[in-house]
């Protein structure tokens, strides 16, 4: 090997499997995509890494085609023995048929075949057969069989010349010609043949000029040289019926070219390296081509998903905007609860804090006589409760918006139809809402005992208590008048001013200003949390932000670096 | 063509299927307002209506398959000519071909028209039955055209042969893109396996097994008939018994027209009703169960109760019950009263239980009564099939939840009239007593001045402990004392009267409240469980009238 040293190449294989991993960590969102992530690991880990470590590990063969092409019938003709079940019930191979030599075995089941489970491959070792190739018969690629498809796409990333085999009948099917696609985009040297050909000569012409126009069309024609500058591998058509004695393999002669190509790779190191050199000389080549389409399908994909994101976002910003606007108002209270506030801030006792003359007089003696309590419990159950309520309806209202947008998306409209529950907000939003409202009435409570150093105010609030003094706060995080001073306007308005009024008589205007924008803040930050948990349950379905934009970004430089690898041979 | 109104050709066919196909219509209807799209079914039903519509007593059947199964070949064997190229170079068939008999010509012409099959070969009569057989292009090669082709045509034909072969029997094209889609919406059709001299004569019965056994297992739907599998061989020893066979066999044309029409319709019907979540064993349930229902009104009456604040009603409706006491009760010093009151309008203030409702938009904060509502709902949300959910979700938008619920408070305060508050003939006594007595105090009070005045002589009362107090004072005393017990005494009974009044009032105006949400709160998602019912009830309608032609 004179062109790119082995370590490089190593080492660009290291790398752009670790891509191809973090591709498929992100859930490509299309089939495609999909198919195309786990294309270019399974190619890397099967051929890749394989020829990279040695040249001269064993060459793979792959029958490929669509089912009853005969595949099997080639396979046991090659092997000169029934290895392969053939049969008239479609399809027939379900796994893949290994012929190999037993000391090839090992080093195919740590290179070639790690990645294919035990159970989808049957070995068939021949000690009689040179060792140095391996021919593997393929399940189909188009029947109801799902699973096939997937096997033996995993074998064609792997191979190192695909004999695709086709009918007289198939050669038009559309479905294969997507897996010669993928042989052609992955420089895999290919060799074509046409089965059951009808036996009318002139017909057979027409057939087989139709399948060359067809392979040219497509782009297969280079693909097919033997050797670099060496003609391109003509089409073999064998006829319906070229069945020797024993029913199951062909006339010999029938696939004369490809038994002498078999022969020739199986005595020659040299014509193996040669062709292995080719394969990876191609898939190198396809390699740039590859990753590309994967970065297109990641940018693609990273566009899709801003754009959920931003949806999920922009709801859930709107929620709480709205929430934060019902709770900077104090709309949500209901007017009970203030009256009872009202009743109790406005008793004499309390505005005596703020009265002159008799006012005070009459407060100081109405509160011995007349004690009023604060009615702390009930102020604050009912305000936590609508508060809770308020917030699910914004963040119900979020998830709604949420779900029903993503759900007409193709990106998502699957994802959201499989979980119902992103439809409405998460069960155990009340409990930690809840949660989250009792540490911030504990908070406030904290820190007016970090604000009631003052003797006055200790004094004052020593008569008062400081969780009426906390309730009084938290309700005029709520509730403020917001300069209007006239108790005229209903209870809200008429409680705030009072409210107020004994705050600031027992706090000062100033520290009352700081408790209370200190409540807001820890408040909203209670809210926002709950909010973020709630939108993080749709963030949890998209890949994390700028994972996809630096996976594009990674994935151009190494298309860039694998087009820049000199060729190996 | 004749007009189809004139004379029906399938005037006996009946209101039956006329009946089923309405019934397709109005489940889609009905589909519609669930947010089911309706498009291809509606087409479907065009179509059904269109192919009753044509005079020709004829059935269509079309050959269906992929390319290389021989579909031509075998048409040509079955006419003993050429009917339609058949080639090596595929694929053959690009446009389709259809083969009728010459005495069905005239009768044929406008549906082979519609169906767009130009190419037409006639034949003489020769026992197959009134059926016109269409060559279709292939549905599996690189031309895609073909196959949009086959499917833009397989919704008008009447019958299908699904023709395959020994190589393509399995082929996940045909099952997953064709078989499962369109079987349950034919009736008569048959899967043909060509090429079937390839088989040693013991894989016959392998093959037929293999594929019965999957169309069995894959396709056939509940009530629907088995697809039964032929063997033919076109070429070169054509071998067509099975299919002859097949053909001659009781192919009523009409019935295999109006059973395709059936089994579209059926499909449709079942289609729309599995969208919409309906499951056929308990096509009643609702969105939302009845408890979840009853609940949700539950919670939400319980939360516009809370808005609107009961116990500022109450406590209006007794003020209210005072100040009518105090009118009639109270002499002419409580009058007075009762007019600085009004006139000052503390009255409409403190003591109006019906403004103080009207006025239920100043103060009640709806929210939490919205999310209540809402939060109830939700398990209609969650439960709902995929299909339905963004409808059933709209349903869940606060706004028209909060007119619902501002519609039901206002109508339930409308129902109420005004409300007066209660009085008492005691009152009336009372007043009038009241009347007696701030005259005798007057009276008294005159007496005291006059005494005071002019000393006439008087008795004295002789009261223990204080000793003589002149009559003049005694009588002032008592009379004031009497004044004082009546007031109070009216007070009380004005009290009890009153908060009796605002109990009735509270348990009235919950009631009507609870009644209207239940009658309007949920008018969204009623209109949704009104569509559900009406697309089970259409779908089942179609079962029935469909399901066994």
């Amino acid at each position: 090997m004179n062109g790119v040293a082995p370590s490089d190449l190593r080492a660009i294989v290291e790398r752009l499997e670790a891509l191809a991993e973090r591709r498929l960590d992100t859930r490509p969102r299309t089939e495609p995509a999909m198919a195309r992530a786990t294309q270019l690991g399974d190619h890397l880990a099967g051929h890749v890494r394989v020829r990279a470590a040695s040249l001269d590990a064993p060459l793979l063969v792959v029958l490929v085609g669509p089912t009853g092409a005969g595949k099997s019938t080639v396979f046991n003709t090659i092997a000169g023995r029934a290895a392969s079940e053939t049969g008239v019930l479609r399809p027939t191979t379900r796994v893949a048929v290994v012929l190999v030599h037993p000391e090839d075995r090992p080093s195919l089941l740590e290179g070639t075949f790690a990645r294919i489970a035990p159970s989808q491959t049957r070995f068939v070792e021949d000690a009689a057969i040179e060792p140095g190739l391996v021919l593997v018969d393929a399940p189909d690629i188009d029947s109801v069989e799902h699973a096939n498809r997937a096997l033996t796409d995993r074998l064609v990333e792997a191979a190192d010349l695909a004999l695709f085999v086709t009918t007289a009948t198939r050669y038009a099917d559309r479905v294969p010609w997507g897996v010669l696609d993928r042989v052609r985009e992955r420089g895999l040297p290919l060799q074509v043949i046409v089965n059951r050909m009808p036996p009318d000569p002139a017909d057979q012409a027409e057939v087989l000029e139709d399948v060359r126009r067809l392979l040219e069309e497509a782009g297969l024609g280079a693909v097919q040289a033997t050797t670099e500058d060496g003609p391109p591998r003509d089409v073999i058509a064998v006829e319906e019926g070229a069945l020797d004695s024993s029913g199951d393999r062909l006339r010999r002669e029938a696939i004369g070219p490809v038994l002498d190509e078999i022969a020739r790779l199986r005595a020659d190191r040299e014509a193996r390296l040669d062709l292995a050199t080719r394969a990876l000389t191609g898939s190198l080549a396809g390699l740039g081509e590859s990753i590309d389409r994967i970065a297109d399908d990641a940018e693609h994909e990273s566009i899709d998903v801003e754009a959920l994101r931003r949806i999920a976002d922009r709801s859930y910003e709107t929620a709480l905007d709205g929430l934060r606007h019902e709770v900077g108002r104090g709309t949500f209270l209901r007017e009970e609860a203030l009256r009872q506030w009202q009743t109790f801030v406005g008793a004499d006792q309390m505005t005596r804090f703020f009265s002159q003359g008799i006012g005070r007089i009459r407060g100081a003696i109405s509160a011995v006589l007349r004690p009023a309590t604060a009615p702390v419990a009930e102020v604050r159950a009912a305000t936590t409760e609508d508060l809770i309520a308020v917030a699910r309806l914004q963040a119900a209202e979020a998830a709604r918006r949420t779900a029903t947008s993503w759900s007409e998306t193709t990106a998502a409209g699957r994802a959201i139809a499989e979980r119902p529950e992103l439809w409405v907000p998460s069960t155990d939003f009340d409990r930690r809402l809840q949660e989250r409202l009792e540490r911030w009435i504990e908070s406030i409570t904290e820190d007016i005992q970090a604000h009631g150093r003052p003797k006055r105010l200790l004094a004052r609030g020593a008569a008062v208590g400081v969780n009426a003094m906390g309730t009084g706060v938290m309700l005029a995080t709520f509730i403020h008048t917001g300069g209007i001073t006239g108790a005229e306007l209903g209870v809200a308005a008429a409680t705030a001013f009072l409210n107020q009024k004994v705050l600031a008589a027992l706090f000062g205007e100033a520290a009352m200003a700081e408790l209370v924008a200190h409540a807001r803040q820890h408040l909203d930050e209670a809210l926002s949390t709950t909010f973020d948990e709630e939108r993080a349950r749709f963030d949890a379905l998209l890949p994390a932000p700028g994972v996809l934009s630096d996976l594009v970004a990674d994935l151009r430089v190494a298309a860039a670096d694998v087009r820049a690898l000199p060729s190996p041979a | 063509m004749r007009p189809r109104t004139e004379t029906p050709p399938l005037r006996d066919a009946d209101d039956a299927l006329r009946r089923c196909l309405d019934a397709v219509l109005q489940a889609a209807d009905a589909a519609d307002v669930l947010g089911i799209p309706t498009e291809a079914i509606r087409e479907a039903h065009a179509d059904a209506t269109r192919r009753l519509g044509f005079p020709s007593d004829a059935y269509v059947l079309a050959l269906v398959g992929g390319t290389g199964v021989g579909k031509s070949s075998l048409l040509n064997a079955l006419a003993g000519g050429t009917v339609s190229p058949a080639s090596a170079r595929r694929p053959t068939t690009s446009e389709p071909v259809a083969w009728i008999p010459a005495n069905e010509r005239d009768s044929l012409a406008p549906v082979l028209d519609w169906l767009g099959v130009g190419d037409v070969r006639e034949h003489a009569a020769n026992g197959l039955g009134s059926v016109a057989i269409i060559d279709l292009p292939d549905m599996d090669s690189i031309t895609s055209s073909h196959r949009e082709r086959v499917e833009a045509l397989l919704p008008r034909v009447d019958a299908v042969a699904w023709v395959t072969d020994l190589e393509k029997y399995h082929d996940a094209v045909l099952h997953d893109a064709f078989l499962r889609t369109w079987v349950p919406r034919l009736d008569r059709q048959a899967v043909i396996v060509n090429k079937a001299d390839r088989l040693a004569a013991a894989d016959r019965p392998r093959i037929r097994q293999d594929l019965e056994g999957d169309l069995a297992r894959r396709l056939t739907v509940t009530d629907q008939s088995s697809v039964p599998v032929l063997m033919t061989t076109a070429a070169p020893e054509a071998d067509l018994e099975e299919l002859r066979r097949w053909l001659a066999d009781g192919a009523a044309s009409k019935a295999v027209i109006r059973a395709r029409v059936g089994a579209t319709a059926v499909d449709a019907a079942r289609g729309l009703a599995r969208e919409a979540g309906i499951e056929p064993d308990r096509p009643d349930s609702p969105f939302l169960s009845d408890a979840a229902r009853a609940s949700a009104i539950d919670d939400a009456t319980t939360a516009v109760l809370r808005a609107i604040d009961l116990p500022g009603l109450q406590r209006q409706a007794v003020a209210a019950t005072r100040a009518s006491a105090r009118e009639r009760g109270t002499g002419p010093m409580g009058k007075l009263t009762s007019l600085i009151y009004r006139a000052s309008g503390r009255d409409t203030k403190v003591a109006d239980p019906t403004g103080h409702l009207l006025r239920w938009r100043d103060r009640a904060a709806l929210g939490p009564a919205v999310e209540a509502l809402r939060n109830g709902l939700g398990t209609a949300l969650t439960d709902a099939s995929p299909s339905v959910r963004p409808a059933v979700a709209a349903t869940l938008e606060p706004a028209p939840l909060r007119q619902g619920l501002e519609r039901a408070v206002d109508k339930a305060i409308a129902g109420l009239d005004r409300l007066e508050a209660p009085t008492s003939r005691w009152w009336t006594v009372l007043g009038l007593l009241q009347t007696l007595a701030t005259i005798a105090i007057a009276v008294s009070a005159a007496w005291v001045v006059v005494w005071i005045l002019g000393r006439p002589l008087v008795d004295s009362v002789d009261v223990p402990v204080i000793g003589a107090v002149p009559m003049p004072f005694a009588a002032l005393l008592v009379t004031v004392l009497i004044g004082y017990l009546l007031a109070r005494s009216l007070g009380l009974h004005a009290g009890w009267v009153g908060r009796r009044w605002a109990g009735r009032l509270r348990t009235r105006v919950s009631d009507a409240i609870h009644d209207e949400i239940t009658q309007r709160g949920l008018a969204p998602l009623d209109r949704l469980e009104d569509a559900r019912v009406r697309l089970a009830r259409a779908s089942s309608a179609v079962m029935m009238e469909c399901g066994d032609s």
